[in-house]
């Protein structure tokens, strides 16, 4: 019999959940993305006719995940009711069936793409799943659920462990002391790690990419293209083009408006004849990358009274943090519930990752624009203090690659732990 | 000063002496597409296939010459002197009483020669307008001005579609470099879990021997990485 730990080695699977991709993937250099969503099709009429003739009955709705998707959707009315995005800022609600439905066979999808074929060795993957710092327990226990349910199907998954996904950042980045700033689509993680995350000292902010994507929905709307913005997928493509961080949001503005033509931003929607011209309010592609910064700014006030969601209030513990504190002062926030000697190894290494800080900066606009890194190192030198940022080389990936290095080093007799919450969870 | 009811005579007579005798054909200025560039004392002739500027001063005798006469005859050559790189030939045309009493303080012939502009003279009384210095011919005008926007037009809708190609090229590119890495990560895999079966005696398996992560070929974020030590104490700690 082969030893588990080799076994491990080969057959060790890693999921990213996050609130908009999900990556997976077995030991290699890139995973695989699909986006976390499901299409929900409801039986037709006639299938409803001919099954009760047959003397049966549908069992309900049908969930189509990953690149299937795009060939099932119909009207933009009927994409906006049955595509489900099941994740939050990065939490599902216990009781959304429809929501933790969907996770499972986005996570059965990714499984049996990589199921050996004729490989009779095979008895299942050893998964170490990456989920929000702030997942509460019965999100852990669904995925667990989720796991031990498809294996007893399919005889895909043979243990599984979850690793939070601030920790497989510095896991990916090979930093044992850091301050990880994680921020992906729905919310935005800050976790200090020492060898383990602290966190007591995790400070979560529901805000990430959304608030990004609802402030160019909002942009788009007042540029003449309100028709377009109920689809998410474009939106996202038209900030991800467009979307500028200022080093400097008032000099910024005041620079765009002096020279127009300059900062002006036509996009064509790629393999469409649609174009979209921002023409005078170019300026405005400045606010699509500062909302994830600092949405506290005065100029924010007049898009959240026209409707843009201002971001939430987050409850740790007994203390309320604003929706719109700014990045810096959440950073510092996180480094103050930490003993004050490693302050100076957490200010030496803080890490940025998630696709929310993967931002592009045109060459020709330097001299106003820049990445995500060095907005942070700004601000937090404006607050007097001196960092060292950097952002991860994959944003995008580096959970995933964190949660993966993290299923082979782990050992394989090492069973999960509740009150660690780390281990391997097994059930046969 | 400038006289109306002497500038129509001097216009007319002047346009009459370029098209009857010399056999010029006039056009208008939005002809040349120069609407904007021409006023209202320019004249725009064809002769052949050369184009011709004239452009006529209509000065007051009534008083002395001012600075300000002066000034503006400098300024019209100079502005005729710009404008003459968009037509073959350029003159300035003025009434020949003024040449007479004034020429040398108002008219630089010199800068004229230079420039290449002819010089006309009006006469009214006598019905003539003769050349008193000829321009200097040039060999192409650039007069018809094309309007190059639709070609620009054109060239940043190339440019356009050559970018969104680069876009899909490098992305194709990426794609295939994450795959063939993808792939190179799991034949290592396979080989060495397979050489390593083969390596390890029975007897060592059976004695517990620690798989060492670092000894295989593994993904660039794996090696190297200090957590892979750290993370193996977990549970033994």
């Amino acid at each position: 019999m082969e030893d588990p730990e080799k076994y491990k080695v080969r057959y060790a699977f890693a999921e990213d959940y996050g609130t908009s991709m999900y990556k997976y993937g077995p030991v290699r250099e890139y995973p695989d993305v699909i986006e976390n969503r499901g299409l929900i099709l409801e039986p037709s009429l006639i299938q409803r006719v001919f099954a009760k003739e047959a003397g049966g009955e549908l069992k309900g709705k049908r969930i189509i995940v990953g690149e299937e998707v795009a060939m099932y959707l119909g009207s933009r009315d009927d994409m906006a009711k049955n595509l489900i995005y099941p994740m939050r800022d990065g939490i599902i609600d216990l009781r959304d069936e429809i929501g933790w439905r969907i996770v499972e066979e986005i996570t059965r999808y990714g499984l049996r793409k990589y199921r050996p074929k004729g490989d009779q060795n095979f008895k299942g993957f050893y998964v170490a799943a990456s989920l929000s710092a702030t997942a509460p327990k019965y999100m852990y226990e669904k995925i667990f659920e989720i796991h031990k349910k498809i294996d007893e199907e399919e005889g895909l998954v043979k243990a599984i462990t979850i690793i939070p996904q601030p920790l497989a950042v510095a896991i990916a980045e090979k930093s044992v002391t850091c301050m990880v700033v994680e921020s992906g689509h729905g919310n935005t993680q800050i976790c200090p790690i020492s060898r383990y995350p602290i966190r007591d000292a995790i400070v979560s902010l529901n805000r990430g990419g959304a608030e990004a994507n609802a402030i160019t929905a909002e942009i788009l709307r007042d540029a003449g293209y309100g028709d377009l913005v109920p689809e998410e997928r474009l939106v996202r493509l038209v900030k991800e083009a467009i979307g500028l961080i200022p080093l400097d949001l008032d000099k910024a503005i005041r620079k765009a408006k002096e020279d127009k033509e300059r900062f002006r931003v036509i996009f064509r929607v790629p393999g469409t004849t649609m174009v979209i011209d921002l023409g005078d309010n170019s300026w405005t592609r400045f606010l699509i990358g500062e909302v994830i910064f600092n949405p506290g700014h005065e100029i924010f006030e007049s898009y959240y009274k026209r409707g843009v969601p201002r971001p939430r209030d987050t409850i740790i513990g007994e203390e309320r943090v604003t929706g719109t504190i700014s990045l810096a002062d959440a950073i510092i926030k996180a480094a103050e519930k930490c003993p004050l000697e490693l302050h100076e190894y957490l200010w030496r290494r803080v890490i940025l990752s998630g696709g929310n800080f993967a931002w592009k900066v045109p060459k020709e606009l330097r001299d106003v624009a820049c990445d995500a890194a060095t907005k942070v190192r700004k601000m937090l030198e404006d607050k007097g203090l001196k960092v060292h940022v950097g952002l991860v080389k994959d944003p995008q990936y580096s959970v995933w690659k964190g949660a993966l290095t993290y299923a082979l080093a782990v050992p394989e007799n090492y069973s999960w732990d509740w009150k660690l919450m780390e281990g391997w969870y097994k059930w046969r | 000063m400038e006289v109306g009811s002497k500038a129509v005579s001097l216009e007319e007579l002047l346009k009459r002496k370029l098209t009857e005798d010399w056999g010029y054909r006039i056009l208008l200025p939005e002809e040349v597409g120069l609407k904007e560039e021409l006023g209202e004392d320019d004249i725009v002739l064809k002769d052949a296939d050369n184009l011709i500027l004239v452009s006529l001063i209509q000065i007051d005798l009534s008083g002395s010459l001012s600075p300000k006469v002066r000034k503006r005859v400098r300024g019209e050559i100079g502005r005729l002197a710009r404008l003459s790189a968009y037509f073959n030939k350029a003159y300035i045309a003025l009434p020949e009483e003024v040449l007479k009493l004034h020429k040398n303080k108002i008219i630089d012939v010199e800068l004229l020669r230079e420039a290449g502009i002819g010089l006309l003279s009006i006469n009214l009384l006598k019905g003539e307008v003769r050349q008193l210095l000829p321009p200097k011919p040039r060999s192409s005008s650039r007069a018809e001005r094309v309007d190059v926007t639709p070609l620009l037009k054109e060239m940043e809708g190339k440019i356009r579609k050559l970018e969104l190609l680069y876009d899909r090229l490098e992305n194709e590119l990426n794609e295939i470099k994450k795959e063939i890495d993808n792939l190179k990560v799991r034949i290592e895999i396979t080989n060495t879990s397979r050489s390593k079966e083969e390596e390890i005696p029975k007897a060592e398996e059976e004695s517990g021997r620690e798989v060492k992560i670092e000894d295989l070929e593994l993904p660039s974020f794996m090696r190297d990485n200090p957590w892979l030590e750290v993370l193996r104490r977990r549970g033994r700690e």
